[in-house]
């Protein structure tokens, strides 16, 4: 198994060459304070408006309160009637430390193809990472690979050659290295430390283009 | 069926920009936008906007029909234009943008 770094420095083992370039909206949720009416006076008087005392459903840090929001850098716009919508920023040059899933779902290379993939289906999840008895990292599979499996153990067709990226790594970077590598998955690693995974699906959620 | 406000965007910063065009697009305005002078000069000449949302860090285009200031920091001394502040509250820009309509 060989685990290639992923970036657009030059330490980087696989240099993408160029990041892929944009800036995309978020519109954001939540929860508006009851009675809360649009605030006059911009961001001095929504410090303690009705976007202050709201409950936000921000796709970075989770709930948040409104308040938070206004501090936020990824905040350009707001409303709170008829219901709680913020227009959010995301640009290429944000890391995907946000982005990333934490405590990503996993198998191992004994598992059988069948209930990998069923586990896989019950996680909603189309990239699984594979960890020897040794419980490291020992490679990457997705569902197609895994519905061609049959009864075999994961070991046997997992991809075993792993991209990576590390958590500083751009959203531009990881979207180019996805598009550039063929890949749908960027395991993110600090050192021998695996800290998360990036899909596909998760700079879907960001709004990078694809 | 009137024809939609067009409304012109002027602000160097990107992640504005793409923000209040999609914000304004959802809202049934018309959008155009410029990240500086000299192409929302050009923008003004083809677009033919209402109303130009300007940042207060970049000059206005000359000749604009009604211009709406926008700022992170408070309104700029001596400007009787009228002014929002960032991060922007929907409402009042809106409520900010139909004024500067009615006093073209």
């Amino acid at each position: 198994m060989a685990v290639h770094i992923v970036g657009a420095t030059g330490s980087s083992v696989v240099a993408v060459s160029q990041p892929q370039p944009f800036h995309a909206v978020l519109r954001v949720g939540g929860a508006a304070s009851p009675g809360g009416a649009a605030a006059a006076g911009g961001a001095a008087a929504a410090a303690d408006g009705p976007l202050a005392s709201a409950r936000v459903a921000c796709p970075r840090k989770g709930c948040v309160a409104g308040s938070e929001c206004l501090d936020c850098v990824h905040l350009q716009a707001w409303r709170t009637a008829p219901e709680l919508r913020l227009y959010c920023s995301v640009e290429d040059s944000e890391s995907v430390t946000a982005w990333m899933r934490t405590r990503p779902p996993a198998t191992t290379v004994d598992t059988r193809c069948p209930a990998a993939d069923e586990f896989a289906a019950a996680r909603g999840v189309h990239h699984l990472l594979v960890f020897d008895r040794l419980l490291e990292l020992a490679g990457v599979i997705c569902r197609c690979d895994l519905a061609h499996g049959a009864g075999r153990p994961v070991g046997t067709v997992m991809t075993t050659d792993v991209f990576a990226i590390e958590p500083s790594t751009s959203l531009g970077v990881a979207a180019a290295a996805m598009r550039d590598l063929h890949v749908g998955c960027l395991p993110v690693v600090r050192g021998p430390l695996l800290l998360g995974i990036l899909t596909r699906r998760d700079l879907d959620r960001a709004g990078v283009p694809r | 069926m009137r024809p939609a406000t067009r409304i012109l965007i002027v602000d160097d910063e990107p992640n504005a920009r793409t923000a209040l065009s999609e914000l304004l697009r959802d809202e049934g305005y018309e959008v155009a936008s410029a990240g500086d002078g000299p192409t929302a000069q050009a923008r003004l000449d083809e677009f033919h906007p209402d109303v130009v949302l300007t940042d207060a860090q970049v000059p206005a285009p000359v000749g604009a029909p009604a211009v709406v200031l926008m700022s992170v920091r408070p309104r700029p001394p001596g400007s009787a234009a009228p002014f929002v502040g960032k991060p922007i509250d929907i409402d009042q820009l809106l409520r900010t943008v139909e004024g500067a309509l009615r006093h073209r």
